[in-house]
């Protein structure tokens, strides 16, 4: 590198820098050959500036990006600059490295292109952090939906536990009955495991259509109908004998939604409730339905719990904020998109009688016969 | 081992695990009585008449854990086998420091039940 009309000492100063960054600095004329190679790029590619000056850059190409160089030296020429183009060199070891180069003209006094100088920072570390960080969110997404998914599916192996043990039971006796000779006796726990097999079948039916991953599609559908399977579906994940949940929606109600996205909303709001109820000795949630604003019907989910202070009831529906210990806060944030994608709002509100309210709307279908459409 | 036919209690709140239970345990020959409940229990044979129990861990009202500490704090000291969905670290602490004699994830094969009332009897 040359630079006419500095002082030594400036020259001296500004090679000190060019030495110490951190940054691999090369320079190469305008056939590629290396004119200048610092430490750093020494530590990055593993060759001493001994080795490559006076040698084709092209050294420090993989094979298939040879090409490269071509269009790098013609931008050159031009006089133009490349800016933080991100590309792989090849270590003397083999390795290659992810790297973002910056090359810039080398003028000489006249102001005639003669070279480039070429900026390299090592992108691995940036690499692996940004590889890190994305882990780690997908590591964050999987936990929460595996705390979503973890009380659900609990819930319902113990359901399942419960006919498998009965088959077991069943199928052991057949076994003996058999080696009896009690055919009768067979018969009778035959038909035993075949209604234990039956409600297995209704439980696997019931964890398919929750889970079921398809696209939200907006049917009309009988709302009472919904609210009880909702209810139902929530009852079978507890073993409380003493909750009581109670529907209060007329029989002929008919919304517009995705029954089992609503479903979903309708299953995270009585957990909800069910949580802050525990440990009192009445527990109770109604579900009621009234007539909304416009064509919408507004749903209300209503707990006996110690009901929720103003400050958290804002904060609610933010992703992360829960007022449970185990709790990652997103069960009412989902509940809320799912309420939204169904043009409605989901709101909390304080009690009539303490407890913790929440309510959302639904549109209602003009007949219950109403031919399916799209919001 | 003595030879009467051992007395067996089950405890569990799902009719079809209590009848199926049931079913196999007269067929291998013993005498077997059912409760609904921990309180049924408490309230029909709270008296040590058994030679042991059977004990579900989920129920409502009452855990299982918690009617094996009731009868323990009453002296009766029967063999427990407490059956329970998961097997938690919890549950199985909490199991042995009650001397319960078997603690087993359900459902629990019929050799296990088999073996477990054989050592009882």
């Amino acid at each position: 590198m040359t630079a006419e009309g500095s002082s030594p000492a400036d020259l001296a100063r500004l090679a000190a820098i060019v030495e110490e960054s951190d940054d691999a600095i090369i320079a190469k004329d305008l056939n590629g050959i290396v004119v200048a190679w610092n430490r750093a790029a020494e530590r990055l590619f593993g060759y001493a500036a001994t080795e490559m000056i006076g040698r084709p850059i092209t050294l420090i190409f993989p094979p298939e990006l040879v090409g490269e160089e071509a269009a790098i030296l013609a931008q050159i020429a031009r006089g133009e600059r490349i800016d933080h183009y991100a590309t792989e060199r090849l270590c003397k070891d083999g390795r290659t490295v992810r790297v973002e180069v910056t090359v810039s003209p080398l003028r000489d006094a006249a102001g005639k292109v003669i070279g480039a100088s070429k900026i390299v920072r090592d992108m691995t570390e940036r690499d692996a952090r940004e590889r890190h960080i994305a882990e780690l969110q997908a590591e964050l997404a999987h936990v929460q939906r595996l705390n979503e998914l973890g009380q659900l599916v609990s819930a319902l192996v113990h359901e399942v536990n419960q006919p498998l043990t009965a088959i077991t039971n069943y199928t052991s006796a057949c076994r003996r009955l058999t080696a009896a000779g009690n055919l009768k006796g067979v018969e009778q726990a035959l038909a035993r495991i075949e209604d234990q097999t039956g409600r297995t079948r209704d439980i696997v039916q019931r964890i398919r259509n929750f889970v079921s991953k398809r696209q939200p599609e907006l049917r009309p559908e009988n709302l009472c109908e919904v609210v009880e399977e909702a209810i139902a579906l929530t009852r079978a994940s507890t073993r409380d004998g003493i909750l009581k949940l109670v529907a209060q929606v007329d029989a002929s109600a008919a919304v517009l939604i995705d029954r089992v996205q609503v479903q979903q909303v309708l299953f995270n709001l009585l957990r909800n409730g069910i949580e802050a109820m525990q440990g009192q000795s009445k527990r109770e949630i109604t579900v009621t339905a009234i007539p909304g604003d416009g064509d919408m019907v507004e749903i209300s989910v209503a707990d006996c719990g110690p009901g929720l202070p103003e400050a958290v009831r804002d904060k609610l529906f933010q992703p992360f904020v829960t007022t449970k210990r185990d709790g990652m806060g997103v069960g009412l944030s989902v509940c809320r998109t799912i309420v939204e994608a169904h043009s409605g709002q989901l709101w909390a509100d304080a009690g009539d009688t303490g407890g913790a309210v929440f309510r959302f709307t639904l549109r209602a279908t003009a007949e219950a016969s109403v031919v399916v459409r799209t919001v | 081992m003595s030879f009467h036919t051992p007395r067996v209690a089950i405890v569990d709140d799902d009719i079809a695990v209590l009848e199926s239970t049931r079913l196999l345990l007269e067929i291998a020959g013993h005498h077997v009585e059912t409760f609904a409940s921990p309180c049924d229990f408490l309230a029909k044979a709270a008296n040590d008449a058994f030679d042991c129990l059977i004990l579900d861990q989920h129920m409502p009202q009452l855990t299982g854990l918690e009617l094996a500490r009731l009868l323990r704090g009453r002296g009766v000291s029967m063999p427990i086998m407490l059956i329970t969905g998961s097997l938690t670290p919890d549950i199985e602490r909490r199991a042995s420091d009650m001397h319960l004699e078997r603690v087993v994830e359900k459902p629990a094969p019929e050799s296990v039940l088999m073996d477990f009332i054989a050592a009882a009897a």
